[in-house]
C-alpha cells in the first residue's frame, strides 16, 4: 500500500516537472490567439500580427473596415507577419486579422491617426486652404495653419516618423500577451476552490 | 482549437450555450461526493494542457486532453471542462466567453461519447484491445472535436467540407500524441490506481 502510494507520489511529481519545463520552453506556438498592432508611418499604415509566443502570423487573411463596416481592402500578411497599405480614405477604419480556424482579432485606427502629413496638426484648418486654387495662394496658405512653413513641416513629421518607428514596435510587443505563471497558479487555485464548493454541497449529511 | 469572439453568429452561440448549460446540469447531477477530487484534478489538467507544446515542423501543437477527462469522468467532464475553459478564457484569452459555451460542447461532447464508447472495454482480458481502445479514445475526441468546430465555423465560413478538412487535417498530429498520451495514462494508472478507471466497480462486480 505504502508502496503506492510511493508511485503515485512520483507519478505527480514527474507532471508537475514537465509541466514545469515545459512552460519555460523557448518558442512555442500556440495558435489560439492572435495579436494585431496597427501605427501610421506617412500615409501607409502598418498591421503586425503575431501569436502570443511571438510567432508571426504567416498569411493571415487582413481586412480593412470603414466606419460603416464596409470592406475597403484586404491582403494577406507576408512571412513576417506584416501588413502593409495606403490609407484608402480619411474615417475610421477597423482592421481585423482573421488568422483562419475560428482565430480573430481586430484594430480600430481612429480618422485622427490617418490623417496625412501635410495637414495632420489641424484637421480643421485646411479646409479654406484649398478652395483658393491659385499657386502663391498655394504657398502662402500652409505657412497661415501653422507656424511653419510646409517644408519644414513635412520634414519634421517624416523625421518623427522615422524615430518613433522603434517605439511603435516596442509598444506593439508589449502589448503582446503572454501567457504567465501567475495566471495558471491562479487558474488552479480557482479550481482547487472549486473543488471545495462542490465538496461542501455535495456532502453526505 | 479554442474558438475566437467574434467569429460566430449568434444563434450558433446561443445553441453552443444551452447544449452547454444542458451537459453541465447532468454533468453535475450525476457527480458523487466521491468523484469530485478527480472531476477537480482532472479540470486542472486539461486548463494547464494546452501550455503543453509539442513542436512539429514549423508550426507546434498543444494537448487538449479531452479524451482522458472524458474517459475518466464520464457526464463530469462537462462541468471540468467548462470550468477548466472559462479559466483558460480569463487568463489566456484563448477562446472567449461568449464562445464558452460552443467550445464547451466541441470540447466535452466528443469526451462523453467516447466515455460511452471505450469505457467498457478498459477491463478487457486482451491488453492490445485495452491499449486500442485508450488510443481510439484519445484519438477521435479530438477528431469529433474537429467536426464539431467545423459545423460551427459552417455558419459563417460557408463551405463545411472545406473547412472541416483543413480543420482536422490540421489537428491529425494532436490526433495522434493524443491517442499516445491517453494509452499511456491508462495503462499507467491501470498498475497504479485502477479504482480511478471507471469500469472498475463493474470488474470487481463480475
Amino acid at each position: 500500500m505504502k508502496d503506492k502510494c510511493l508511485r503515485v507520489q512520483s507519478f505527480f511529481v514527474v507532471w508537475a516537472v514537465v509541466l514545469v519545463v515545459s512552460f519555460f520552453l523557448p518558442g512555442d506556438a500556440g495558435a489560439h490567439r492572435v495579436n494585431i498592432f496597427a501605427w501610421v508611418e506617412g500615409d501607409t499604415v502598418l498591421v503586425e500580427c503575431k501569436y502570443p509566443d511571438g510567432r508571426e502570423v504567416y498569411e493571415g487573411v487582413i481586412r480593412v473596415l470603414d466606419s460603416a463596416g464596409k470592406e475597403l481592402l484586404n491582403g494577406k500578411t507576408n512571412t513576417k507577419g506584416e501588413f502593409s497599405f495606403k490609407a484608402p480614405k480619411q474615417d475610421d477604419l477597423t482592421i481585423v486579422l482573421e488568422a483562419g480556424m475560428g482565430h480573430r482579432a481586430d484594430w480600430p485606427l481612429s480618422k485622427q491617426d490617418l490623417a496625412p502629413a501635410g495637414e495632420s496638426a489641424v484637421p480643421s484648418a485646411p479646409a479654406p486652404k484649398t478652395e483658393a486654387p491659385s499657386p502663391a495662394a498655394k504657398e502662402s496658405a500652409p505657412g497661415a495653419a501653422s507656424p511653419l512653413p510646409a517644408g519644414i513641416d513635412q520634414a519634421i513629421e517624416k523625421a518623427l516618423d522615422k524615430k518613433l518607428a522603434p517605439v511603435m514596435r516596442m509598444l506593439a510587443e508589449m502589448r503582446e500577451q503572454k501567457v504567465r505563471l501567475t495566471d495558471v497558479l491562479g487558474g488552479i487555485g480557482y479550481i482547487i476552490g472549486l473543488v471545495g464548493v462542490a465538496a461542501y454541497f455535495k456532502r453526505k449529511t | 482549437m479554442h474558438i475566437s469572439e467574434g467569429v460566430l453568429s449568434g444563434p450558433v452561440l446561443f445553441s453552443g450555450a444551452a447544449l452547454a448549460a444542458a451537459g453541465t446540469a447532468i454533468g453535475l447531477k450525476k457527480l458523487d461526493y466521491d468523484q469530485i477530487a478527480k472531476a477537480g484534478m482532472l479540470s486542472g489538467a486539461f486548463f494547464v494542457a494546452s501550455l503543453i507544446h509539442v513542436p512539429l515542423g514549423p508550426t507546434s501543437v498543444h494537448l487538449i486532453m479531452n479524451g482522458l477527462v472524458g474517459l475518466l469522468l464520464g457526464w463530469a467532464a462537462f462541468p471540468a471542462i467548462l470550468v477548466a475553459l472559462a479559466l483558460q478564457a480569463v487568463f489566456f484569452q484563448f477562446g472567449g466567453i461568449t464562445t464558452l459555451g460552443v467550445n464547451t460542447v466541441l470540447m466535452a461532447l466528443p469526451a462523453v461519447l467516447c466515455y460511452f464508447a471505450f469505457s467498457p472495454l478498459l477491463f478487457h482480458r486482451r491488453p492490445p484491445v485495452v491499449l486500442a481502445a485508450a488510443f481510439a479514445c484519445g484519438f477521435l475526441s479530438v477528431f469529433l472535436a474537429g467536426v464539431i468546430a467545423s459545423m460551427a465555423l459552417m455558419f459563417t465560413e460557408e463551405n463545411f467540407w472545406s473547412v472541416a478538412a483543413m480543420v482536422v487535417a490540421a489537428h491529425i498530429p494532436i490526433m495522434l500524441i493524443e491517442g499516445i498520451v491517453t494509452a499511456l495514462c491508462v495503462v499507467f494508472l491501470k498498475k497504479v490506481q485502477p479504482s480511478m478507471l471507471p469500469a472498475y466497480s463493474r470488474k470487481e462486480g463480475l
